[in-house]
C-alpha cells in the first residue's frame, strides 16, 4: 500500500465528505491491521494540522485503570471520588481479593489531557476516530462506521479478517455455508421476495403486448448498460457502499459495486449515486445518519434525477418478474394523475376498439383479473375520476414497492354515454409514504366509489349497465382479494 | 499463540506506541483463542427445556412443591439430624417430627416443610379473582415484605404450621424453601422456633488443577438492551470490539484472547413493552380489529432490536464463542425457566450455531474448561429480593445455593411452568460460578462452603446502564470489571 494512499483517503472521506471515520473502518477499506489503521489516524490527525486546520477532530481512546474508585458501582458514586474510601465500606466487593478494574474511555481531543490525569494507570491510547468536528456526546455518528464494518465482515471468513485486521482467531467459529449472500442481497427486514429471486431467471416476455409499450418504459437490456454508467459518477468518488467488499484500492472497489449497488436498498442507492446529497455541511452529516437509519425510506432530499434513474431501475427488474401482462409504465407519484391518464388513453387508442359489449361474463371477468389494459374497449374520451385501490403491497427490499390499484375510469362512448370501468395498474410507491397513503386512501375510497357507481350505471343503456355491473362485479372480486392482500402483509418489511 | 515481530513488540510497551507515525513493513501481533471446551450440562439443562409436545397447563402447582419437598426434605433431614438429634433443651431430648401436624404442644422438636410467607402485599390470585380482575398486571411492587403483617409458615403434604420467634424473623426466607426447624408449639398452636437448618451447599464437584501455562477467562455481560434506534449507546459497540480484541492496544488484545468464552446472560434486547399481560391485552383487542392481518405488521412489530443485536452477534461469533441467554423482556416465554430465544430471530448469528454461536435457557449450566456455571437472567434473585428486607444480592444469591433451589419462589410470585415429574430448579450440584443478571450493580463474592465447596457468586450489572463486563477466570475465579464510557459517562 503506498505510504501515502491512506492520507488521500481520510482527506476525501473526512475533509471532503464530512464523515467521521473510525479505525476500523479504515482498516476494513485500506484492509490492513487495525493497529496500523490506528496509527494512520495518528499520522494524518498530525499532518492535518497544517494542512486542514481545524477540519479534522480527533477522539482518543484511553485504556488503563482508573484512579481508586470507593466503589464498583460507576455512576453513583463517581461524584463521591474525592471523598476517602473508608466512608463507603463495602465488604462484599472486597472480600477476599482486590477486583481489577479496567476502563475504556472515549474522549475529544480537547479533553485528553484531562481524562489522562484522570487515570492511575494508562495502558494505551490511541486514536478512535477523526472526524470533521467534535462529536456529540453519544457518540451516534460513530455507530454507523461500526455498521459498515459489521457489513464488510460479514461474509469474509473468520481466518482471514482475523489475518488481515488483527481481530481474535476464535478456531471453533465455523459459519454455515448454507446461504452465503443470502443476507448480504437483501435486508433481512425484507426478506427477498419471490419476485426479486424470479428476477434471476429470466422470465419469457409477454410477447403480443409489446406493441403497446410506451416509449417512457426501458427494456432491461438498455438498463444494464445505462444504469452502472450514472452510478459511476457518484460511486467514484464516495465508494461508501456498506456491504460491497473492498478488493485493493477504493476506485476498484467501487467499480467492483457498481453492480451490487443497482440491487441494494434505495438507501444506499441514493448515497452512492449522490452528488446531489454529497456537499451537504458537517452539521448535516448527522442529519443524513438519522434519516438513514429510518428503515432505508427514500428521503425527501432525493433529487428528481436520482428518483428517475431508481425508477426506471425498478421497472426493468419489476417488468420482469411480474406477470405476463403487466406491460404497464410504472408510475411514480412524481408523475401528476394527468400523465397517468395520458398513458392510459395512449394504450386505449392503441389498442383495437369494438371489444366490450358482447363479452360473455366470464370472459370479462377474466379479462378483469388479468389486470391489464388492453382488455378494455377504447374509449374516445376519457373524463374523470381516479379511484386507489390499494390491493397488494409489496415491498421491496430497496426501499421501493409497487402495489396494484384498481382506477376507476369514467369515459364517455361514441354514443355519448358515460361509461365507467376499473382498471387494475402498478403502480410504484415509496414506503415512507407507505402508512399515510393506505390509512388516506380506504376511507377516500370507500367514499368515493358508490356514487360514482350509480351514476354510470343510472346514465347508460340497459345493455351497458349490465355490462358496467359485471365489470362491477369483476371489481369487487379484485377488491374482496383483500384476504390476500392481507396476506401479502406477511412479506411486509 | 501470540505471533508478533521483533519490531512490534519492543514498542508495544509503550501506551503511546500507537500515537506514532506508521511504517510499512512492521507487522502487528494477531492472537488466538486457546482451544477449549464449553459444554453445556445437559443433565441440568435438559430438564429446563419444554418439549412443546409434553407442554400441557391442566396440571396443577402444588405437585410442583410436592416434588420439591420430596427431593429436599431428606438432604435436610440429614443436616439437621447431625445438628439437633441428642440434643435436649430444658431436659427435653429434642426429637424428629415427620409431619408437622403431628407436633405435640410442649414437646421440643424438629420439624421439616415447605416455607410459605403469607404476606399482604404479595399479589395473590384469589384476590384477583374474587375482585373479577382476571388480567390485572402483574402488581409490580418493589417489596412484599412488610414486617408486621407478614407471617412464615411452614407446610408439608399433611397441612401448615405457623412459625413465630425472633429466629424466625431474623432469618432470610422465602416462598418455597425447603427448611428444618426447631422448636415447640405453643398454646396458641404456633409453633415457637428455636433454631433452623438449611439443606447447605449441594456436593461440589472439583475443579480441575489448573495447569498454569495461560489464563482463561469467561466473559459475561447483561443487560445489552440493544435497540437498534439512532441513541443506541456506543458502550456497546465498544465492548464487541474489545471482546473482538480491536479496542485499545496490543496487551488489550492479548487479554482479551484470553476469553474464551462470552455469556450474553439477559435482556439483550431493548424494553419497550410494559407487561407480558398488558401486552396480551394489547394483541387481543388488535386481533379484534383487524381479524385478517396475518403474519406479523409493522405497526406493532418493531425488528430493529433483531436486526441490530443479530448483526453485532454475528460479528462477534467471527471472533469468540458466545451463548445467549433470554431474561425477562427477551422475546421468549415470560414464564421460568424461558426457553431458549429462537435463533431465526438472529438469522446472520444463526449460520454459527454449531460453532461459536448458541442460544441456551434461562436458567442453564455449563461446564467451561471443568468450571462449572449456572447463571440465571436475574428474574430469580429479583424476586427472591421481593420478599426479604435489604438489597443484599450476595446473599440472596448464597442461600437460593445453601437452599438448593435456584427459584425457590416460583411458582408462587415467580411465573413457572407447571412442571409435573420433577423439579428442574432443585440444584443436586453447587456450581463454581454462580451469576445472576441483571441487577443494579456489580457485586461478587466467594462463599465456602462446609464440605469445601467454593463458589464465585456475581452479580451482574446491566451493561446499558453501567458499560460493564465482568471477566472470571476460569483456574482462579479471580474476577475482573472492564468498563466501557463514552458521553455523559466519561464526564464524570
Amino acid at each position: 500500500m503506498a505510504n501515502n494512499q491512506y492520507s488521500i483517503f481520510l482527506a476525501t472521506r473526512i475533509v471532503h465528505d464530512q464523515e467521521p471515520i473510525t479505525y476500523r473502518l479504515l482498516s476494513r477499506e485500506l484492509k490492513v491491521h487495525t493497529a496500523l489503521a490506528k496509527r494512520y489516524l495518528y499520522a494524518f490527525h498530525t499532518s492535518s494540522r497544517s494542512l486542514y486546520p481545524d477540519k479534522v477532530h480527533a477522539t482518543y481512546l484511553i485504556s488503563g485503570q482508573k484512579r481508586p474508585t470507593p466503589a464498583i458501582s460507576g455512576d453513583v458514586l463517581m461524584s463521591d471520588v474525592s471523598s476517602p474510601p473508608s466512608t463507603l465500606p463495602d465488604t462484599d466487593v472486597t472480600l477476599d481479593d482486590e477486583i481489577v478494574q479496567r476502563i475504556f474511555q472515549l474522549v475529544p481531543e480537547e479533553e485528553l489531557e484531562d481524562a489522562k490525569s484522570a487515570f492511575r494507570k494508562i495502558d494505551y491510547v490511541h486514536v478512535y476516530s477523526l472526524e470533521p468536528t467534535r462529536l456529540h456526546e453519544d457518540f451516534i455518528t460513530l455507530a454507523e462506521c461500526g455498521r459498515r464494518v459489521r457489513d464488510t465482515d460479514l461474509d469474509e471468513d473468520p481466518e482471514a479478517i482475523s489475518k488481515t485486521y488483527g481481530t481474535i482467531l476464535e478456531p471453533a467459529a465455523k459459519r454455515q455455508s448454507g446461504q452465503p449472500g443470502q443476507f448480504a442481497s437483501a435486508r433481512p427486514t425484507r426478506p427477498a421476495t419471490n419476485v426479486q429471486t424470479k428476477s434471476k431467471a429470466p422470465l419469457p416476455k409477454p410477447e403480443v403486448k409489446q406493441e403497446q409499450a410506451l416509449p417512457a418504459k426501458q427494456r432491461p437490456v438498455s438498463e444494464a448498460s445505462t444504469i452502472p454508467s450514472t452510478f459511476a459518477l457518484g460511486a467514484k468518488n464516495t465508494s461508501k457502499n456498506h456491504r460491497g467488499r473492498p478488493t485493493t484500492t477504493e476506485d476498484e472497489r467501487s467499480r467492483d459495486n457498481i453492480k451490487k449497488e443497482i440491487k441494494k436498498s434505495e438507501s444506499r442507492d441514493k448515497k452512492s449515486a449522490s452528488p446531489f446529497t454529497k456537499s451537504v455541511s458537517a452539521g448535516s452529516a448527522i442529519k443524513r445518519e438519522r434519516t438513514q437509519k429510518k428503515s432505508g425510506t427514500s428521503t425527501p432530499q432525493s433529487s428528481s434525477q436520482v428518483s428517475q434513474e431508481l425508477q426506471s431501475m425498478f421497472s426493468s427488474s419489476e417488468d420482469e418478474n411480474e406477470d405476463k401482462d403487466d406491460e404497464k409504465p410504472i408510475k411514480s407519484e412524481n408523475e401528476t394523475p394527468k400523465d397517468v391518464f395520458g398513458a392510459i388513453h395512449d394504450s386505449f387508442i392503441s389498442d383495437d376498439i369494438d371489444l366490450s359489449i358482447d363479452r360473455t361474463p366470464a370472459k370479462l371477468e377474466e379479462e378483469v383479473k388479468s389486470e391489464d389494459v388492453e382488455m378494455e374497449p377504447a374509449p374516445l374520451l376519457e373524463e374523470a375520476g381516479t379511484e386507489l385501490v390499494e390491493q397488494s403491497p409489496q415491498k421491496r427490499p430497496h426501499g421501493r414497492g409497487r402495489r396494484k390499484i384498481t382506477k376507476e375510469i369514467h369515459t364517455k362512448d361514441a354514443n355519448g354515454f358515460l361509461t365507467t370501468k376499473y382498471e387494475d395498474v402498478w403502480e410504484s410507491y415509496s414506503e415512507l409514504s407507505d402508512e399515510e397513503t393506505i390509512s388516506a386512501s380506504r376511507p377516500a375510497s370507500t367514499h368515493s366509489s358508490a356514487p360514482l357507481k350509480k351514476g354510470s350505471t343510472g346514465t347508460g343503456t340497459p345493455k351497458e349497465k349490465d355490462v358496467a355491473v359485471k365489470k362491477d362485479n369483476g371489481a369487487k372480486k379484485k377488491q374482496t382479494g383483500g384476504g390476500q392482500s392481507s396476506l401479502m402483509s406477511f412479506w411486509k418489511k | 499463540m501470540n505471533t508478533m515481530s521483533p519490531v512490534a513488540s519492543s514498542s508495544t510497551l509503550d501506551s503511546n506506541y500507537l500515537l506514532s507515525d506508521p511504517r510499512e513493513d512492521e507487522s502487528f501481533p494477531t492472537f488466538e483463542r486457546p482451544a477449549s471446551s464449553r459444554a453445556l450440562i445437559s443433565k441440568y439443562n435438559n430438564e429446563f427445556l419444554l418439549k412443546n409436545t409434553e407442554k400441557t397447563y391442566e396440571q396443577q402447582y402444588a405437585s410442583l412443591y410436592f416434588l420439591r419437598l420430596t427431593v429436599l426434605k431428606p438432604r435436610v433431614s440429614k443436616i439437621a439430624a447431625e445438628a439437633w438429634n441428642g440434643m435436649s433443651i430444658l431436659n427435653q431430648r429434642v426429637k424428629a417430627v415427620d409431619r408437622v401436624l403431628d407436633v405435640r404442644q410442649g414437646e421440643f422438636c424438629w420439624i421439616v416443610g415447605t416455607v410459605y410467607m403469607e404476606m399482604t402485599l404479595k399479589p395473590n390470585i384469589l384476590d384477583e379473582i374474587t375482585k373479577e380482575f382476571w388480567t390485572t398486571a402483574p402488581i409490580s411492587k418493589d417489596k412484599f415484605a412488610d414486617p408486621h403483617s407478614d407471617s412464615i409458615m411452614l407446610e408439608d403434604e399433611s397441612g401448615r404450621v405457623n412459625l413465630v420467634g425472633s429466629t424466625i424473623k431474623s432469618e432470610l426466607l422465602v416462598t418455597g424453601c425447603v427448611v428444618a426447624v426447631l422448636g415447640s408449639e405453643t398454646t396458641s398452636g404456633d409453633f415457637d422456633v428455636v433454631d433452623i437448618r438449611y439443606p447447605q451447599l449441594a456436593p461440589q464437584l472439583p475443579r480441575p488443577v489448573s495447569t498454569g501455562h495461560e489464563r482463561r477467562s469467561v466473559a459475561l455481560v447483561s443487560g445489552l438492551e440493544v435497540s437498534g434506534d439512532v441513541h443506541e449507546s456506543y458502550e456497546t459497540s465498544m465492548l464487541f470490539e474489545y471482546l473482538m480484541g480491536e479496542l485499545g492496544g496490543s496487551d488489550d488484545s492479548k487479554h482479551a484472547s484470553e476469553i474464551i468464552h462470552v455469556i450474553v446472560a439477559g435482556n439483550s434486547f431493548a424494553n419497550n413493552r410494559s407487561s407480558p399481560i398488558s401486552r396480551d391485552e394489547e394483541n387481543g383487542d388488535s386481533s379484534q380489529k383487524k381479524k385478517k392481518k396475518y403474519g406479523y405488521d409493522s405497526s406493532s412489530y418493531n425488528s430493529k432490536p433483531t436486526e441490530a443485536l443479530d448483526s453485532m452477534l454475528a460479528d462477534l461469533s467471527n471472533s469468540v464463542c458466545v451463548d445467549i441467554m433470554p431474561g425477562d423482556q427477551d422475546p421468549t416465554n415470560y414464564s421460568f425457566p424461558q426457553q431458549p430465544i429462537n435463533p431465526a430471530l438472529v438469522p446472520r448469528t444463526r449460520r454459527f450455531l454449531g460453532s461459536s454461536f448458541r442460544s441456551v435457557s434461562n436458567p442453564c449450566w455449563w461446564d467451561v474448561e471443568g468450571l462449572r456455571i449456572l447463571g440465571t437472567g436475574g428474574q430469580t434473585i429479583d424476586d427472591i429480593f421481593k420478599y426479604v428486607e435489604g438489597d443484599d444480592r450476595l446473599k440472596m444469591m448464597e442461600y437460593s445455593l445453601r437452599w438448593q433451589h435456584c427459584a425457590p419462589t416460583a411458582p408462587d410470585t415467580l411465573w413457572s411452568y407447571p412442571f409435573r415429574d420433577y423439579d428442574p430448579f432443585i440444584l443436586h450440584e453447587t456450581p463454581h460460578l454462580f451469576f445472576a443478571g441483571n441487577q443494579p450493580e456489580f457485586k461478587t463474592k466467594i462463599i465456602e462452603g462446609d464440605d469445601g465447596q467454593r463458589v464465585r457468586l456475581v452479580a451482574l450489572p446491566k451493561f446499558s446502564e453501567t458499560g460493564q463486563l465482568v471477566l472470571v477466570d476460569v483456574d482462579s475465579l479471580a474476577c475482573e470489571v472492564v468498563t466501557f464510557a463514552s458521553g455523559a459517562t466519561a464526564q464524570d
